[in-house]
């Protein structure tokens, strides 16, 4: 009797649970979203740049907390906090109080320890970057959205977000009430599908080589901004890129929104000289010049109401057209201009893939501002022929300056080569156009070459190595006129000559130190060169 | 014989009963080593994360530099051979 009335309590329990309550087996069931790891960067030869690493937020639950002082008193000693700042969190009328984060593994082992009531961690996923801010603009950071989960921000952590992301996984299990899940019951399970790692083309210790030379050249040159590329001209994948000022993308929230800004991608301006090996190059591929072509530099130029003449108003009279490369010659870049014709030097322009973007895989690109072909006036093409009057980013300059010298290739640079998943994928240099023949560019080498043989910046060449490239100096514009104190002092240059291994160029913005590019870009680029001609182990291609 | 079916009943429904019993121990004995295994797999998680986190400082140019100081190197070496062809091409 007494079993019947024990078994019929059962069957009236359950009544109540299936039929009459069923909405209260919800609390048996969990649901909880599994958070992937997202994906780390490293470099070209698998040596870490961005990692994962977990930390902990520190929350207070003031009703359960037995005894403030003791807490208070603790705390304070293992987090290096204020007793006042903790205390004030303990607030009894609250159930919940998020009182520090950054919590490290052993700070919070050392806590549990404690055994103090009322407190627990959460679980923070943040990024860690081991040499700090070295690579700040290529691996941007991450940041939160307005629902308050992870998001990248600008350079690949923005431009790949989705493939780094992940995609989260969700776990229902029915739990009994000590929160372990009841095998029995509901047990479904997605896992989480981590964040592909990715591998830049990116080599650290070119990088750490080109960032230390580019600040002691700022300390030096006294530059308010300045900007350093290293790339495999025959590629185009990017080996090294920084840009200073920069930030910390661990505290990325203690910087203003234009320290993000990678100004190699995003800033605009005027090449100067550095643009006359493009021209050159056109002229030569369009038959209207050669190197040894020869021209009359006797004098300033008149265009319209305007008078061009050469940096430091001297001029030689006959020379060729490689000397006036050498000297860095305007007057002898609007004679190449004249010869080639308004039109084909806008086609030439736009060609080289000026005014469009490059397509280099990082976020915040700019596509560059070229002017439509009707509202050139007949001092604008003059003007262009020595890269005044027009704008381009640095990252533009070195993918046409790669086409002069790589046997004629336009190529899309970029700075991821392979993404790891679940199965390997790798991005393979992207060709674009053919822009000029191998033969111009192996002419247009030879020309580069004794620009540095016998230009201003022959004394900073390392002896017996071969390096090709050009200066530039543009007086920044400011409002409608120039300021010819102010100026943007740039170096491109590459070696070795016959196969060249890397191409580097160096922007200086405002240098105060001296106002040209030879006695300021150069310098660093050359700074440069010498430890990537050790690094590479390059051969000295004549004594 | 009503006597042997309903003993016969009441043997069936106990060893149901136990059996229940020893499916739902054995159940929640499964579950709590699922839990645990949970939490050692993260534990591990952790674990692997951290080494990684520890094994790229060691790795990184900050941690060369601090070694750097330790030690005493003043500044980096240069190669002789920039500079120094005669070297480079074995012609002294």
């Amino acid at each position: 009797m007494g079993f019947l009335a024990v078994f019929a309590l059962i069957i009236v329990r359950l009544f109540f649970i299936q039929v009459l309550f069923p909405g209260a087996q919800q609390d048996y069931l969990s649901t909880r979203k599994l958070i992937p790891q997202r994906g780390r960067l490293f470099d070209r030869n698998g040596q870490p740049l961005v990692m994962n690493q977990l930390l902990y937020r520190l929350f207070f639950e003031p009703k359960l907390i037995t005894d403030p002082e003791k807490t208070t008193y603790s705390l304070a000693k293992l987090l290096d906090l204020e007793e006042a700042s903790i205390s004030s969190k303990i607030n009894p009328s609250k159930n919940w109080v998020a009182v520090t984060t950054g919590v490290t593994r052993k700070q919070k082992d050392e806590i549990t320890k404690l055994n103090l009531p009322g407190m627990g961690f959460d679980d923070m996923w943040n990024r860690y970057y081991p040499d700090a801010s070295l690579a700040a603009h290529l691996s941007g950071f991450v940041g939160k959205n307005d629902e308050g989960t992870d998001v990248g921000r600008s350079g690949v952590e923005g431009f790949y977000n989705k493939d780094l992301s992940g995609l989260p996984g969700l776990i229902r299990s029915d739990v009994d009430l000590q929160g372990k899940p009841i095998f029995l019951g509901t047990q479904e399970r997605i896992d989480a599908e981590d964040g592909r790692d990715l591998y830049l083309t990116i080599d650290k210790s070119v990088q750490k080589i080109v960032k230390d030379k580019l600040v002691l050249g700022m300390q030096k040159y006294e530059a308010k901004e300045g900007c350093a590329i290293i790339a495999d001209p025959n590629t185009l994948e990017i080996l090294a890129l920084s840009c200073l000022p920069d930030y910390d993308p661990t505290t990325y929230y203690d910087f203003t929104t234009a320290s993000f800004r990678d100004t190699a991608i995003s800033d605009l301006y005027e090449p100067g000289s550095t643009f006359k090996p493009i021209v050159m190059a056109a002229g030569i591929e369009k038959g209207v010049i050669k190197p040894d072509t020869k021209f009359n530099e006797d004098g300033p130029v008149k265009i319209g109401e305007y008078t061009i003449q050469t940096w430091n108003n001297q001029y030689e009279g006959n020379i060729t057209l490689t000397r006036a490369l050498e000297k860095s010659s305007n007057v002898g870049m609007v004679f190449v201009g004249s010869k080639l014709g308004n039109n084909n030097l806008y086609d030439a322009i736009q060609m080289f893939g000026f005014g469009s973007a490059t397509g280099i895989d990082l976020e915040g690109e700019v596509p560059g501002y070229l002017k439509k072909k009707g509202d050139w006036y007949p001092i604008d093409y003059a003007t262009a022929t020595f890269g005044q009057g027009i704008v381009v980013t640095p990252i533009q300059m070195l993918r046409a300056f790669s086409a002069v010298i790589n046997g004629g290739k336009l190529m899309r640079p970029y700075v991821v080569k392979e993404l790891h998943g679940a199965e390997v994928q790798k991005v393979d240099p992207q060709f674009i156009k053919r822009v000029i023949s191998e033969k111009t560019s192996d002419e247009m080498k030879k020309m580069l070459l004794s620009t540095i043989e016998n230009g201003e910046t022959k004394y900073l060449k390392p002896k017996g190595y071969q390096i090709g490239g050009k200066t530039g100096t543009a007086q920044i514009a400011l409002q409608g006129h120039y300021d010819a104190t102010k100026t943007i002092a740039s170096f491109i240059g590459f070696s070795p000559i016959k196969h060249p291994q890397f191409i580097g160029l160096v922007v200086l913005k405002e240098p105060k130190a001296s106002q040209w590019g030879s006695e300021t870009a150069a310098p660093v680029f050359f700074e440069i060169a010498k430890e990537l001609i050790v690094y590479y182990n390059i051969a000295p291609e004549q004594l | 014989m009503k006597n042997i079916h309903q003993d016969i009943l009441i043997g069936i429904f106990l060893l149901a009963l136990f059996g229940n019993i020893a499916v739902f121990v054995s159940s929640m004995k499964v579950s709590s080593e699922i839990h645990s295994f949970e939490q050692q797999t993260f534990a591990l998680k952790q674990e692997n994360i951290q080494l990684e986190k520890e094994m790229a400082d060691s790795e990184s140019f900050a941690s060369t530099k601090q070694y750097k100081e330790k030690w005493g190197f003043q500044s980096a070496t240069k190669p002789i051979y920039v500079g120094e062809l005669q070297y480079a091409l074995n012609k002294k």
